[in-house]
């Protein structure tokens, strides 16, 4: 039976979502809960910082909590991801010249961090929902 | 999110007294170092002892703050903890801070340095 929680839309509200679901990851190890933690707080963040001004309606989370893996579904009326960068994001964001540091982007990170973090990260569209969905094999 | 600050051995030692360091407080954090920076500051110590967490957000503000501090200073941080040694080691950004066991150990390197 999945878990269902739902997040203010608020950022104030994201971490604490966030450790909703890793203190259902109660016998699971440090860096797997580690990397769940993080994944969905950049998620989570994304959402709330880029959703549509006046949206005011909760995000929703299902978690399937399995003996061999977790996956979180995050449920929203908007695409937590804009259409096509999943497919374009990875480690590329992770370069730079430290030695220029004034070349070193501050930003642009999370979604690279969500998919190194999560074995499965694949974004659902539906009617009138979209379900990002996360997956973190033990 | 409170940062306390004090002097030792003539470096300026920052300690946020958070747990995480999030979207939330991010713009705090930035704002506060870049503040000490702004202020004369060029050796900094953050002492990370106490935060379990950072996440992308929190890193842009130390990118933020070592920018602003240009290549004539150093900020060197203290006491990471197993989960953001990982993140400062994924993202590469252990190339960009020195990261040390303890404040007094970070100190000794800014000196040193």
């Amino acid at each position: 039976m999945p878990h269902m929680l739902l997040m203010p839309r608020t950022l104030s509200e994201v971490s604490p979502a966030a450790q909703s679901v890793t203190g259902l990851m109660q016998d699971w190890d440090d860096v797997s809960c580690e990397a769940v933690d993080l994944a969905l707080v950049e998620a989570l963040t994304n959402i709330v910082r880029y959703g549509p001004p006046g949206e005011t309606r909760p995000i929703g989370l299902e978690v399937d909590l399995r003996d061999d893996r977790v996956s979180v579904d995050i449920v929203d009326y908007v695409s937590p991801v804009p259409p096509g960068l999943l497919a374009r994001a990875g480690n590329a964001a992770f370069d730079f010249d430290p030695d220029d540091l004034q070349s070193i982007p501050e930003s642009g990170r999370g979604l690279a961090l969500i998919l190194l973090m999560m074995d499965e990260v694949t974004l659902h569209e539906e009617a009138d929902l979209s379900r990002l969905r996360l997956v973190r094999h033990r | 999110m409170h940062i306390s600050a004090r002097t030792e051995r003539g470096v300026l030692v920052l300690t946020p007294d958070a747990t995480r360091l999030d979207a939330t407080t991010a713009a705090t954090f930035r704002d506060t170092l870049i503040g000490h920076i702004d202020r004369g500051a060029h050796a900094m110590v953050l002492d990370l002892s106490s935060v379990s967490f950072v996440d992308s957000s929190a890193l842009g503000s130390l990118i933020a703050a070592v920018k602003r501090m240009g290549p004539l200073g150093t900020l060197a941080i203290a006491g990471v903890q197993p989960a953001v040694a990982r993140l400062f080691s994924i993202t590469r950004m252990d190339r960009v801070f020195s990261l040390h066991p303890g404040t007094a150990e970070a100190i000794t390197g800014l000196s040193a340095g």
